[in-house]
């Protein structure tokens, strides 16, 4: 029974055991089940040296550091000047403050590299606003989470952190291919408002701001909008590489909000890194988990078979690319956009790349932005639930309104399927990758 | 089959490593009458570092494992003696010296201190070390003064930068690319074939061919899975590791031929340090040596320049003959 | 029978949240050290100041730092699961389901300690007999791990880092008892004031803002 660990596993998942420990006990139920034959009993010695060093690199430092930045920048008042920026910008159309949600969620997307965090902080201000202004509480919760997944497409990015780790990519290519499909998922968004504001008449959220009001309000967030500024340039000129430029956002908002806009009090600091220590702890003992687990799969010839599979099915690339998105958007919806990279990444990674010789960094962003918008379909949608919890609104409600929305997506992740240059051409034109 | 041998390394199966294996793997099968298996596991799929996997080799869940100098000296901390700069004048001398007495006295002093592991052979992975820089060509070690290099964590590779009055710059190696582009680091210290396979060349225009070290692949055997062999076995194992050392000896040194034509046809320019140059990039090496002989002793070093010596000798006496 | 189990309880209670006080300022602080390590580094690079030492920083505080946050956050169900079965559960069942869960994760956390416990080159009897007799383990086939290999630069042992290995186990093992008293304790009396979970850090969160 060579696939073991996957039922293992998947059992395990479903019986409600968290998935940090279904993946560490299927890896051992597989090495137990098959002792003598492909295993001995030092092997789980194996699985820990996996847990230890899937923890245990460099680049890994950006996903604590990047979390520390969201944190600090969600405690320190700096959401609501960005949506108050929005709000000069874009309130005055037609289903303003659904504009201003998804352009909040854009300008947010370049300082944090979470969507959890860009619901909760985005959501929590602008859906009760929304729901004053007349729209559903339901319609508010679906826009604020179908445009938060642009949170880690548009970098940083702490999905594509993970990846290039585990795929040895270089983290600056993922970054740079984001930009252009974070923005399409971003325009595609606004463009479904404006056709939705139309038929349902949605209403306006104010005046068009005056011009000293829109500088007014863009002096407030000069500061916090400078980040992807200051880590574009920082990266481009060589001041310091894509890992330590997490370091930098995370001091870069601690000063910001600490000194400049004085919104962090010193006393709340060991909180606010506590808050940022416990998340980060929590998903690197999955990375170190999900490399157990990718290794017992590797030793009992797990990619083999699924690429034996894939191929045994058709060999037209763009047929198995189209195979695969559904495979990876099936999968958004039950795993988590971590784990599921962590899980998948390797395996499928060997079949695209290594046996179809698609790009790396094309393959990449495919990867990362399927399982992000998975973060925002059902059953298992992270981002789903927390703005389910902080809307009060059932999630199956909230799905049905936002199946325009996830058709935009679905349409841009096989728009960036199929037309290459839309991620490679960034990195590219910056040198980055070949 | 009895008894299954595995060998991992971090390498790709493109790397030579790769090869030596293929050709042990296929010795031992069929010597032994397929009672020896031996499963290859490259680029870093049985574990994924140098410490994890040299802990993998000591606790005998790995059979088969190939240390650099630099990965040795994390259980091992003498053997840096093999990374001292300038140590090794050529290949020639260096493939003498690796199969001679010192060899041996390595194995020896291993199986005495740490006990675990046995070193069967030594082999070559990628050629020289050579310092390969973006935008300045150096010729003499005032060059690299200041120079931000891009160093492996290891103790003797940071040091000699220093000596050398660089600045050693530890990059994860995804990043090295970016790093080399953006500017962070202005060169690196890698033999030709890593140069290329990693599109280095992009950014990477000069390289100095002053070959500070012989980038030595020491493979090394768990103890215990050596000893629980029959005799007729371990001299068969032993045998496959001469044919995987003589493969993977050669392959560097071919694919050094294309792959310093590529990265000549990609713009880059190749210099040979002369004789007063190499002797000024010795002479700014000493605080390394100095470095290691307060740390270690002089035991390794006296024993290394003896090897080199009695080799340069023989290498000399053999041409003689040849020419008389 | 419901007094002992009060009394167990309040106890491990007790151990528990005093580990929880140890480990949290240790979490936040590591989170500084390793900001104040990234600005070093690059500011270092910039000024010419070399600190190669800083990579190695990173690669021994990325899992430490897991392992320190991983007792309490299991402690407190911060770890992400699929939660649709056991939401379909209700009451008894859905306590016996837990304690089940909870039962098959002791044998995880105490393989896990065995085991980290020989990656420190100790060999811990009562685990190995244990485990050994009731999954047939053979673990006394594994030997402690003794070679000692150092991380470069730095200089410190590997094994002195995987410390925080079986001590996070030890942590996660303490938790994982009183987790389970707690639920043995509400299937026999579902009314007790302590059958409630522990607190989630979300609620903790809202209890200090009220
Ligand atoms: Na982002
Ligand atoms: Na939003």
């Amino acid at each position: 029974m060579p696939m073991a660990f996957l039922w293992t596993f998947l059992l395990l998942l479903a019986v409600s055991v968290p998935v940090v420990f279904g993946l560490l006990i299927a890896s051992g139920v597989t090495v137990v089940n098959d002792l003598g034959n492909d295993f001995k009993p030092r092997d789980l010695n194996s699985l820990l040296s996996q847990l230890f060093s899937g923890m245990s690199s460099v680049p890994l430092m950006a996903l604590p550091m990047f979390i520390l930045a969201g944190e600090i920048m969600n405690t320190g008042g700096i959401t609501a000047r960005l949506v108050h920026f929005s709000q000069t910008l874009i309130g005055h159309v037609r289903g303003g403050l659904a504009h201003v949600n998804i352009l909040s969620s854009i300008l947010f997307a370049g300082l944090s590299g979470s969507a959890v965090a860009d619901t909760s902080a985005l959501g929590s201000m602008l859906i009760p606003a929304m729901e004053k202004n007349g729209y559903s509480r339901q319609f508010a919760a679906a826009v604020t989470a179908a445009s938060s997944v642009i949170g880690p497409i548009i970098p940083p990015s702490g999905i594509m952190i993970i990846y290039a780790f585990i795929m040895g990519v270089s983290p600056a290519a993922l970054f740079a291919a984001g930009l252009i499909p974070g923005l399409m998922i971003g325009g595609g968004l606004m463009a479904v408002t404006y056709f939705l504001a139309i038929k349902h008449d949605f209403p306006v959220a104010n005046e068009r701001a005056p011009a000293r009001e829109v500088a007014r309000a863009a002096g407030a967030s000069f500061w916090p909008l400078l980040t992807p500024v200051i880590l574009l340039g920082g990266i481009l000129s060589g001041w310091f590489t894509p890992t330590e430029a997490a370091g930098v956002a995370a001091f870069y908002a601690f000063f910001v909000a600490l000194v400049v806009l004085r919104t962090l009090k010193l006393r709340e600091v060991p909180r606010v890194f506590l808050r940022a220590a416990v998340a980060s702890g929590i998903i690197l003992l999955l990375i170190g988990a999900s490399k157990s687990f990718s290794w017992v799969a590797d030793q009992v010839g797990a990619a083999q078979m699924l690429s034996d599979f894939l191929l045994s099915l058709t060999e037209n690339p763009l047929l198995l690319l189209f195979l695969c998105n559904i495979m990876l958007f099936i999968v958004g919806m039950f795993l988590d956009a971590g784990p599921a990279i962590l899980i998948l990444g390797p395996i499928l990674g060997s079949v695209f790349v290594t046996d179809l010789g698609l790009d790396p960094v094309h393959f990449a962003i495919i990867m990362c932005v399927n399982v992000t918008v998975g973060l925002a379909t059902p059953p298992m949608g992270l981002v789903l639930f927390v703005a389910s919890s902080v809307a009060k609104v059932r999630v199956e409600l909230i799905v049905k309104s936002m199946l325009p929305f996830l058709a935009v997506e679905v349409l841009v992740i096989l728009l960036i399927t199929y037309v290459e240059d839309l991620t490679l051409f960034l990195p590219r034109a910056l040198g980055l990758i070949q | 089959a009895d008894t299954t041998l595995k060998i991992a390394f971090l390498g790709s199966p493109d790397d030579e490593d790769y090869d030596g294996s293929l050709v042990l793997k296929n010795y031992v099968e069929s010597a032994s009458n397929g009672a020896i298996e031996v499963e290859i596991f490259p680029s870093g799929r049985f574990c994924s570092n140098a410490d994890e996997c040299s802990e993998a080799l000591l606790d005998g869940r790995l059979e088969i494992y190939i240390t650099t100098n630099g990965g040795l000296a994390g259980w091992y901390p003498p053997a840096q003696f093999l990374d001292l700069p300038y140590l090794l004048p050529n290949d020639r001398v260096a493939e003498c010296v690796f199969d001679g007495p010192l060899v041996s006295k390595i194995r020896a002093a291993v199986l005495q201190d740490v006990g675990a592991a046995r070193l069967m052979v030594v082999s070559n992975t990628g050629g020289w070390r050579n310092i390969a820089t973006t935008s300045k060509q150096v010729k003499t070690p005032d060059d690299v003064d200041g120079l931000k290099l891009r160093t492996i964590g290891a103790d003797i590779q940071i040091e000699l930068v220093k000596s050398l009055g660089g600045n050693p710059t530890p990059i994860a190696w995804p990043e090295v690319y970016t790093s080399l582009g953006t500017g962070v680091v202005e060169g690196t210290k890698n033999g030709i074939t890593d140069i290329v396979n990693m599109k280095f060349q992009d950014h990477l225009k000069y390289i100095s061919l002053d070959g500070h070290a012989y980038m030595a692949a020491l493979w090394w055997m768990n103890e215990d899975a050596f000893q629980d062999l029959s005799p007729e076995h371990q001299r068969i194992v032993y045998d496959g590791f001469q044919f995987l050392k003589q493969t993977a000896r050669v392959l560097p040194m071919r694919k050094g031929v294309d792959a310093f034509e590529t990265f000549k046809e990609a713009g880059g320019t190749i210099y040979s340090p002369t004789a007063e140059e190499k002797a000024a990039f010795q002479k700014a090496a000493q605080p390394v040596w100095d470095w290691y002989a307060k740390n270690f002793g002089n035991e390794w070093i006296n024993a290394a320049q003896t090897a080199v010596n009695d080799c340069e000798a023989k290498l000399t006496a053999e041409f003689e003959e040849a020419a008389k | 029978m419901t007094s002992l189990l009060l009394l167990v309880i309040s106890g491990l209670r007790r151990v528990n949240r005093a580990a929880e006080e140890v480990l949290k300022p240790i979490a936040w602080i590591g989170i500084a050290i390793m900001l104040i390590t990234v600005v070093l580094s690059v500011f270092g690079r910039k000024t010419g100041i070399s600190m190669p030492w800083t990579e190695k920083a990173f690669i021994v505080m990325l899992p430490v730092s897991a392992f320190v946050i991983a007792p309490i956050a299991y402690r407190r169900a911060a770890n992400v699961s699929l939660d649709f079965f056991h939401d379909m559960l209700g009451g008894r069942i859905a306590r016996l389901h837990l304690l089940v869960i909870h039962l098959i994760l002791m044998l995880l956390f105490l393989i896990g300690l065995d085991l980290t416990l020989r990656k420190v080159g100790i060999r811990f009897m009562p685990t190995e007999i244990f485990l050994d007799w009731l999954l047939g383990l053979d673990l006394a086939s594994i030997r402690p791990f003794k070679a000692r290999v150092m991380i470069p630069v730095i200089n410190i042992p590997w094994r002195a880092v995987y410390i925080s290995m079986p001590i996070c186990m030890t942590l996660l093992l303490l938790a994982n008892i009183e987790l389970i008293f707690r639920y043995i304790l509400g299937l026999i009396d579902p009314f007790n004031e302590q059958v409630k979970p522990v607190r989630s850090f979300e609620e903790v969160e809202a209890n200090r803002a009220e």
